[in-house]
């Protein structure tokens, strides 16, 4: 059961006043508890493990259900009306036109392999287009399922169309060494906005190509410098250790991770900000009738974010080592008592190890595959946390609304649309929340 | 907010026609009354009303009776209690403890199926599909497991033309005492690991360490023979015809999981070592039989496997093997063997030939 108890009281009354800036303008509000939603992605993690992947149906409409409510506009919430049930259909009737079609893949990828090369490229590229289709579908799943003020948003059916375009464009992209993508995630959301509705009322998208480019170049410079720092530092370092410092080959081992360890850092930071970037682009272009968004979203609230969610993946593989490696101990000890009782000589530790193995092959491997699922469900879990609810509450905080009154008059229009888009891009591997 | 009275901020009606929010004073008669003024916009039954997902602090209603979206949000405590007790059904669309009970149940029953699929039905498909794949395209798909023995081995074949030769008048011999027809090819690898494969197709891989390792052409021939038995038996199509569609049943099962691909490579090691038994015995089978009838005996193919593969008698390891065990496939192999009657199955040059045929590849001894 969804439960609505996720807000201290003292933010109950808080959230009673809208809060109005100036005249016209409205802050939206998240008002969601963050604890809360972590044990909720936690169960539900742990049932989708329990059910072997079925539960993610109604684990991802409980997500969204929770996103959406604790989301308000002008003081009225979100609603979705998604259920779980509807994700479980689309994806059998997804599968049942999937099925063939990865045969047909299958058998014309084998067939053409002798060409070799460049040959199974018409085909990875048919996959894509069917990809995009699948992600227009979805988006206007979600999109019928989200109500505020009793009036549903909904999306015109032009899904090849917009299959098609983003093929032709992303190949736009890959020939430009992807310095024309701006411009191709541009008219694509032009594409989306102007096909969706609120009621009667159009939405529109005024961000432009150029727009992103430009905001987007200045990390883009700034992340070259950093890693070209890095790179000069380093060298120098390694030269210097080379030439004089004891021990060469363990400095230049700690080194070797430290310089890497930079690079991965450089790259998810230069990464969490440009999702800021595009962000803040994106908001900014939305328009819904007279109604205009703004948003401030921060750069180094995102980076932030992202090496939180790093930090608490690596103290959660960290953790798991550390239990299994505990539990091995005990089993070793065990085992020698157990085996070899007391006068017989005993073995070493890895003469145990190894009768274990070969007595224990098949729970060996299932412990070690539970522990597996068991640490990804954790780090998912932090995922969600991190990178979806706390990366939401920033998008929301920082946005400012101009103009909500000219979607005080809209009337219902549109239907709710099925969900075969979301199953196609599950059976694709492309789901998304 | 007055003491003791909802003000009447305190209710928002949404009427599903349009986004208009509209201030209301709710009246408990019959049905739930929506008031604005001396107008009634709607009246609710109490029992067709339902709970929807209101966010913090906010009961949002909508009613079965109303338009689909229409929605009443209430956030006075007084009036939600009120409302509570007297809808019946106000939680009759959650999900509650019995439905999870109900989608774990079912999902398990779902993921029984699908392992049941696999490990019966995959097989059972498997063999029926082989007899009906052209061999041109079994070629194909022999040519594209090939290129994958390339990249795990390298270019590390062994080439000696005369070694090469007797082998292949080994592999022959054999064939067509075995009534094989499809076109053959044996490469030698060089590799330290004793083992000899063959993929669909028809091409034969040995690997060196197997040959520096027969003690003579019996121990060899009875080895390549049984390889030869998978190609008779097309096993590698089929193996690979059941392996594609074990993914494929796995990965349905797991849709967008992230930890799938390790349980899918255990769950197919156990279906597949499972399902490969028979086969290997089966190829016991074809080898005896082809070995008997150039009136060489079958045991020397026995003793060397179980040279190779040491005494395994251990149960659990046992289901994770794709080979039967070794002492029980030389049970097998010296049941219903015959006196030597034949000639050697290669003379002593060129089994020295082929002794030698990876002499020149590095660290090949």
């Amino acid at each position: 059961m969804m439960s609505v108890d996720y807000l201290h009281p003292i933010e109950r009354d808080i959230n009673d006043h809208v809060q109005t800036l100036q005249s016209g303008l409205i802050a939206p509000r998240f008002t969601s508890n963050g604890r809360s939603f972590f044990w909720l992605v936690l169960r539900g993690g742990l049932l989708q493990l329990l059910t072997a992947g079925f539960y993610r149906f109604w684990f991802l409409t409980n997500i969204r259900r929770r996103l959406w409510s604790a989301t308000s506009f002008d003081g009225d919430a979100l609603e979705y009306t998604g259920r779980g049930r509807e994700l479980l259909l689309g994806f059998l009737f997804a599968m049942a036109i999937l099925a063939p079609l990865f045969l047909a893949y299958f058998v014309l990828g084998l067939e053409i392999e002798r060409f070799k090369a460049f040959a199974s490229l018409p085909l990875t590229l048919f996959l894509y287009l069917f990809g995009q289709y699948a992600s227009y579908r979805a988006r206007r799943y979600r999109l019928s399922r989200t109500v505020w003020r009793g009036v549903r948003f909904w999306m015109e059916k032009d899904a090849w169309k917009y299959a098609f375009l983003s093929t032709a464009l992303f190949v736009r992209s890959v020939v430009t060494l992807w310095i024309a993508n701006p411009w191709r995630v541009a008219a694509l959301e032009r594409f989306k906005m102007r096909r969706t509705r609120y009621g009667h009322i159009q939405a529109g998208f005024e961000g432009t190509g150029w727009g992103l480019f430009k905001s987007a170049l200045p990390l883009l410079f700034s992340g070259l410098i950093a890693l070209i720092a890095i790179f000069v530092v380093m060298a120098r370092m390694a030269i210097a250790i080379q030439q004089s410092a004891p021990r060469p080959e363990i400095r230049g081992g700690v080194l070797d991770y430290l310089s890497f360890g930079l690079f991965i850092g450089v790259a998810v930071a230069l990464w969490a900000a440009y999702q800021a970037v595009e962000w803040r682009w994106f908001v900014n272009g939305v328009r819904i009738g007279g109604a205009s968004f703004e948003s401030a979203a921060r750069k180094r609230r995102f980076i932030g974010l992202y090496f939180q969610f790093l930090v608490s993946a690596g103290a959660i593989l960290v953790a798991i080592s550390a239990a299994v490696l505990g539990v091995l101990t005990l089993i070793v000890l065990g085992g020698r008592t157990l085996w070899f009782p007391s006068g017989s000589s005993a073995p070493a530790s890895n003469e145990v190890f190894a009768q274990l193995g070969q007595q224990l092959t098949v729970p060996i491997l299932v412990s070690f595959a539970a522990v597996y699922l068991l640490a990804v469900t954790l780090i998912g879990a932090a995922y969600r946390y991190f990178l979806q609810h706390q990366l939401w509450r920033e998008i929301i905080e920082t946005m400012t609304v101009r103009g909500i009154e000219s979607l005080s008059e809209a009337h219902a229009a549109g239907e709710a649309a099925s969900a075969l888009g979301e199953g196609m891009l599950d059976g694709l591997d492309m789901g998304g929340f | 907010m007055g003491p003791g009275e909802p003000a009447a901020e305190d209710v928002r009606y949404f009427d599903g026609e349009s986004s208009a929010r509209h201030e209301v004073a709710l009246r408990f008669s019959q049905a739930l009354e929506i008031r604005r003024g001396e107008a009634t916009l709607a009246a609710w039954p109490y029992p067709s009303i339902r709970r929807m997902d209101g966010g913090p602090g906010v009961m949002r209603l909508k009613s079965l009776a109303a338009p689909e979206l229409a929605r009443l949000d209430i956030r006075d405590e007084t009036t939600k209690a009120l409302l509570e007790a007297r809808c019946p059904l106000l939680d009759d669309q959650q999900l509650r403890r019995r439905d999870l009970t109900r989608i774990v149940l079912w999902s398990l029953a779902a993921a029984c199926s699908i392992v049941l699929l696999a490990i019966f039905g995959v097989p059972l498909l498997a063999n029926r599909i082989a007899p009906l794949v052209p061999p041109s395209l079994e070629a194909h798909l022999g040519e594209a497991a090939a290129k994958e023995v390339a990249v795990v081995f390298g270019d590390k074949v062994c080439n000696s033309a005369e070694g090469h030769a007797a082998l292949n008048d080994l592999a022959v011999k054999l064939a067509s005492a075995g009534g094989l027809k499809a076109p053959l090819t044996v490469t030698v690898l060089h590799s330290k690991t004793p083992n000899a494969f063959a993929l669909p197709g028809g091409s034969v891989y040995v690997l060196s360490a197997l040959i520096d390792k027969a003690a003579d052409p019996d121990e060899l021939g009875g080895v390549l023979a049984h390889e030869l038995g998978h190609v008779a038996h097309r096993d590698g199509l089929r193996l690979m015809i059941s392996n594609g569609g074990t993914a494929f049943l796995f990965s349905l099962l797991m849709g967008d999981v992230t930890g799938a691909g390790a349980l899918i490579f255990t769950s197919r090691t156990l279906v597949t070592s499972a399902n490969t038994r028979e086969a290997e015995a089966n190829a016991d089978a074809f080898a005896a039989t082809v070995l008997h009838r150039l009136g060489r005996s079958s045991a020397p193919l026995g003793t060397f496997l179980v040279r190779l593969t040491g005494q395994q008698n251990l149960g659990a390891l046992s289901l994770l093997q794709s080979h039967p065990l070794s002492q029980e496939r030389l049970e097998a192999l010296k049941r219903d063997d015959v006196a030597e009657t034949g000639l050697p199955l290669v003379d002593s040059a060129s089994w020295r030939a082929i002794k030698a045929m990876c002499a020149g590849v590095d660290g090949g001894s």
